[in-house]
This record gives structure tokens, C-alpha cells and sequence, in this order.
């Protein structure tokens, strides 16, 4: 179990991340998401133990990120944003240097090795010279690294950037199996791996943490508007009457005939108040309309997290 | 830390740098004393531990430009530090590597006692008094070097760096000499490694020479750890 709490950097006296508090559970994937200088990245090296955090604090499995920060390290995988290799060695010899840093015991050392060049599909690869692989398979090298040794802790830092779609693809794969054995917090601002990898997200923004929850319900959370799609029978115009009462913020869009016999599918949006959505329905019980299904629609996700991140 | 040693042994010897500066010192080193022993009939080491030690102004900010700057270009500094490693060790491991290399370079020279006895029946007291003075210089330049490569990301620039301090080390003693600079109030003869390095080569094992060359590569070991360790808490 992760457990951060009001984490807090600063560089040069600007405040960077500013306290940041979240969990994270055994076979969790969280996506820290937001744009470019945001401080994910900065949050992701503190945990890494690449950086002291100004103040707040974070435990893993008990063990304090400052107090025992050797004991967290043996807990953790990282992967920069750019994969730190040792171009002059071999794949298999890079590695091996890593599991020993790790501390992985003499006797496990090879089999570790051999175990993750296996999940990171990079078999043909082992004997090359890491500065002569190509940018996909540098990143599968460092993601090697990473998950060398299971660590409790997964940290990457935009594992799939300036991957082609069938590396991206795999990365997911070999992230996805990660997630079986560790605990993965990941950095990225590509909205499919949000939503194909993660089950939850923190949106951060200038240093700070505006969202953090399930990925389904941040459209539904965030902006204070009530979406609603309801199925209804009843006529079109009585319809569009109870949906327009006096002075209302109510904006509606209608699919169906509305005859009366067949159903309307009415997608609603009105600001977040009990109040309306009472109005409404009683609206349209008063005018004989029957309502087949009421249920709240989130934000279309890509569209509300572009927004996110467009914001100021 | 010897998992480090490990790697940095490894990477010395998979570059050049080991198979350009251990023969390019021992050529240089080899030259002067076949020159001073054949031309100058002097049968004596000192010339070539002068003469090393000049050299070793020059090869040792090879030998260490890389070991921090590279890691910090590559960013595999970051990866260090996110290892169960203390900056201690991963400094510890790097310096003794330099270390290594700079032991493999004195034992090639050790080829030219072997003329000496030819031709002379040499005091092998000032030879290891020579040769313990020579080592305790260059783990001094080796520390320095150390310093200044945690300064940068920049290789050249840790070299050039490196070679400047040294060199300054070097020709310090003789600011004294210098009228202008006559005020300040320095032991410039005592700070200097050539003041040091004449008197092991003449024989002379001053425990205060051996306390000064240690304290030296200590001083600039904990100043490179502060440097990462500032780094780290960025």
C-alpha cells in the first residue's frame, strides 16, 4: 500500500508540487495525468527517491520515502522519461549490472534477468549493444530495468512516448502484466492509455492535484453540470414543453419520432440542482410522458480531460 | 559499492580511455627514462617519477571526466539514485576504479627497474618512497577529478577543469615567489603536490606529506558527495 501525503517541492523557492495526497492499492494502475509541467514528473522522482520532497510524506508498506529511504528503494522499479542506459553494454549485461544495484541475491540474479527479458519481449535483442537498438526496443530496455526484480512499486514516467502504435501496444501489454505483480503509477497525456490502462487517475495542474477518482466519473464530477439521457414515450411537443420551463438553464436534444407510441431518447443538460431535476421529471409525469430510463451520462472523457488540460 | 567498482572497471575497459592512457603513459614515462638513463647516464628513478607526475596532470582528468558528467548526460544518475546505493558508495565505487587503473599504470612502470639493476646497483628506498608518493598524488588528482566531473554534465569541461585545479595544485609553491603576492599569507609550499612529490622521490616518507596527499583526496571526495547529495535534494 502507497500512501502520499501532502507532498511538497520546491525548486529555487517556486513551489512545484504542492501538497499532493493520494493512495494506491495492491494491483492498482493510477495514470497521472496533466500537461507538460504540471509536476508529475517531479511527484514521480520523489517517490523515486531521486529528489526530497520539501515536506509531506509518503510510506510504502510502512517504510517512510526519507526515514528509510533504502528500504523504499529496494520496493521501487523507475523508469525516466528518457530510459537510463549504459549504451556500451549488452541488453543482457545492462541488466544483470541492474539486478546487482538491485541487490537481487547472487543465485536469482540470472533467472530475474532471463524473466524479464522474457516478458519484455526483447529475447533477440539480449546479446546487442544497447546503443545500437532502435528507440522502441531502448524503451522496452528501460522498462526492463524497471520491473527487474518485481518491485512493490512500478513508477514510469511516459513509458509509451515517441512509440509507433505497435510498440505502444505491447508496452501496454508488458504494463498491464506489471500491474499482476506491483503497483504502477504512470505518467502520460495520451488519453488512450488513460483509458485502456488505468483504474483511477490524479489530474494535476500547476503543482497542484485538482482530480483524483475513477476515470468513468470524472465528466460527472467535475464542471457542475448534470447530464442526463432519459428514455421516454410520449408526445414530442409535450416533451419539449416540460423540458423548457420558465426561466430555466435547461438545454435538451431530442432523437425519435415522439408520436406518442414509439420512444424519444432526450439527452438533458442542466446545472447540478436537485431542484431541476425534480421540476423536470414532474414536469413530464404532469404531461402524461412515460419514463422509460433515467441515467446520468458522463462528459464524453476525451473531450473533458482535453479541456483539463487546455485550461488555464 | 563494489557493484559500482564493477561496472566503472568494466566501462574503463571497454572504451578506450584504459587502452589509450596506460600505454600513452608508459610510452611517455618509458622515453624520459631511457633518455635519462642512457643519455644522461643517470641511473636513478627520480627523473621518471618527476616526470610521471607531470604526465599524470594530463591523463588523470581523462580517466575521470566521465565518471559522474556521463552518468548526469545520460541520466543515469537518476537511476543511481533510485537504487538501494548511497552517494558514499556509488563515489567510493567510481574513485577506486580510477584507482585500479591508475595501480595498473605505476605497475607497467615498474618494467624500468629492470635496467636500473642492469647497469646499476640501485637504493631501492627512495624507488618505493617514489612510487608510494607517486600512487598518493594521483589519488589525490584522481578525488579532484571526481569533484569537478560531479560539477558538470559536460566531459570536456570536467577535463579542462580538472587540469586546471591540478595545475594550480601543482605551481603553487611557486606564488611565493611572486613579490605582489608576497601578502598572502599562505603555506604555498606546503599546499603544493610538487613540494610533496620531491620529497618522496628524494626518499623522504614525511608522515605529514602522507596525512596532507590523504587529507587532500578526502576533501575533495566530500566535496563531491556534497555536490550529489545538493543534486538530490535539488
Amino acid at each position: 500500500m502507497l500512501e502520499v501525503r501532502n507532498l511538497t517541492k520546491k525548486i529555487d523557492g517556486k513551489t512545484i508540487v504542492k501538497d499532493i495526497s493520494f493512495s494506491l492499492g495492491e494491483g492498482e494502475i493510477l495514470g497521472f495525468v496533466g500537461p507538460n509541467g504540471a509536476g508529475k514528473t517531479t511527484t514521480l522522482r520523489m517517490l523515486a527517491c531521486c529528489t526530497l520532497p520539501a515536506s509531506g510524506t509518503a510510506t510504502l508498506d510502512s517504510f517512510d520515502l526519507v526515514k528509510d529511504d533504502m528500504q523504499i528503494r529496494r520496493k521501487i522499479g523507475y523508469l525516466p522519461e528518457v530510459p537510463p542506459l549504459y549504451e556500451h553494454m549488452k541488453v543482457a549485461t545492462y541488466l544483470r549490472t541492474i539486478a546487482r544495484f538491485k541487490g537481487i541475491p547472487a543465485n536469482r540474479q540470472k533467472g530475474a534477468v532471463d524473466e524479464v527479458i522474457e516478458r519484455c519481449f526483447i529475447n533477440k535483442m539480449s546479446v546487442r549493444e544497447i546503443g545500437k537498438l532502435s528507440k522502441g526496443y531502448r524503451q522496452r530496455v528501460g522498462l526492463a530495468q524497471a520491473i527487474l526484480g518485481n518491485p512493490r512499486l512500478l513508477l514510469l514516467d511516459e513509458p509509451t512516448s515517441g512509440l509507433d502504435p505497435g510498440q505502444i501496444s505491447e508496452m501496454r501489454e508488458i504494463i498491464r502484466r506489471a500491474a499482476k505483480k506491483s503497483m504502477v503509477i504512470f505518467s502520460t497525456h495520451i488519453l488512450q492509455e488513460i483509458q485502456n490502462l488505468c483504474h483511477r487517475i490524479v489530474l494535476i495542474k500547476n503543482g497542484e492535484l485538482t482530480y483524483q477518482g475513477k476515470l468513468d466519473q470524472y465528466g460527472l464530477a467535475n464542471d457542475g453540470i448534470t447530464h442526463l439521457v432519459l428514455r421516454l414515450k410520449g408526445d414530442r411537443n409535450l416533451i419539449e414543453t416540460a423540458l423548457n420551463p420558465d426561466g430555466s438553464d435547461i438545454s435538451f436534444h431530442l432523437e425519435g419520432p415522439g408520436n406518442g407510441t414509439n420512444e424519444i431518447k432526450a439527452s438533458v443538460q442542466f446545472p447540478e440542482n436537485e431542484a431541476t431535476q425534480t421540476t423536470i421529471l414532474r414536469e413530464l409525469l404532469n404531461r402524461n410522458v412515460t419514463i422509460l430510463e433515467v441515467s446520468p451520462k458522463a462528459k464524453d472523457l476525451e473531450h473533458t480531460i482535453l479541456e483539463f488540460m487546455r485550461s488555464e | 559499492m563494489l557493484n559500482i567498482y564493477r561496472k566503472e572497471l568494466f566501462t574503463y575497459f571497454w572504451s578506450p580511455i584504459a587502452y589509450i592512457v596506460v600505454p600513452v603513459f608508459l610510452l611517455i614515462s618509458g622515453y624520459f627514462f631511457s633518455f635519462s638513463l642512457y643519455y644522461l647516464k643517470l641511473a636513478t628513478m627520480s627523473n621518471a617519477f618527476h616526470n610521471m607526475s607531470i604526465l599524470l596532470l594530463l591523463l588523470v582528468p581523462v580517466m575521470t571526466m566521465r565518471l559522474i558528467a556521463e552518468e548526469k548526460s545520460t541520466g543515469t544518475l537518476e537511476l543511481l539514485f533510485s537504487m538501494p546505493v548511497s552517494i558514499g558508495n556509488i563515489l567510493l565505487g567510481k574513485f577506486l576504479a580510477a584507482v585500479t587503473l591508475l595501480s595498473i599504470m605505476l605497475a607497467g612502470s615498474l618494467i624500468f627497474i629492470i635496467p636500473l639493476l642492469i647497469h646499476a646497483e640501485p637504493d631501492f628506498g627512495p624507488i618505493w618512497a617514489g612510487y608510494l608518493g607517486i600512487f598518493l598524488i594521483g589519488t589525490c588528482y584522481i578525488s579532484i577529478g571526481l569533484f569537478v566531473s560531479s560539477l558538470t554534465e559536460n566531459q570536456i569541461v570536467a577535463a579542462l577543469g580538472t587540469t586546471a585545479i591540478l595545475i594550480l595544485f601543482w605551481f603553487i609553491r611557486y606564488i611565493g615567489n611572486f613579490e605582489a603576492l608576497q601578502f598572502i599569507n599562505l603555506p604555498f609550499d606546503f599546499i603544493s603536490t610538487s613540494t610533496h612529490q620531491g620529497d618522496f622521490v628524494r626518499g623522504l616518507i614525511n608522515l605529514s606529506s602522507i596525512v596532507y596527499l590523504l587529507s587532500l583526496s578526502a576533501l575533495f571526495y566530500g566535496f563531491a558527495w556534497i555536490r550529489l547529495h545538493l543534486q538530490r535534494m535539488g
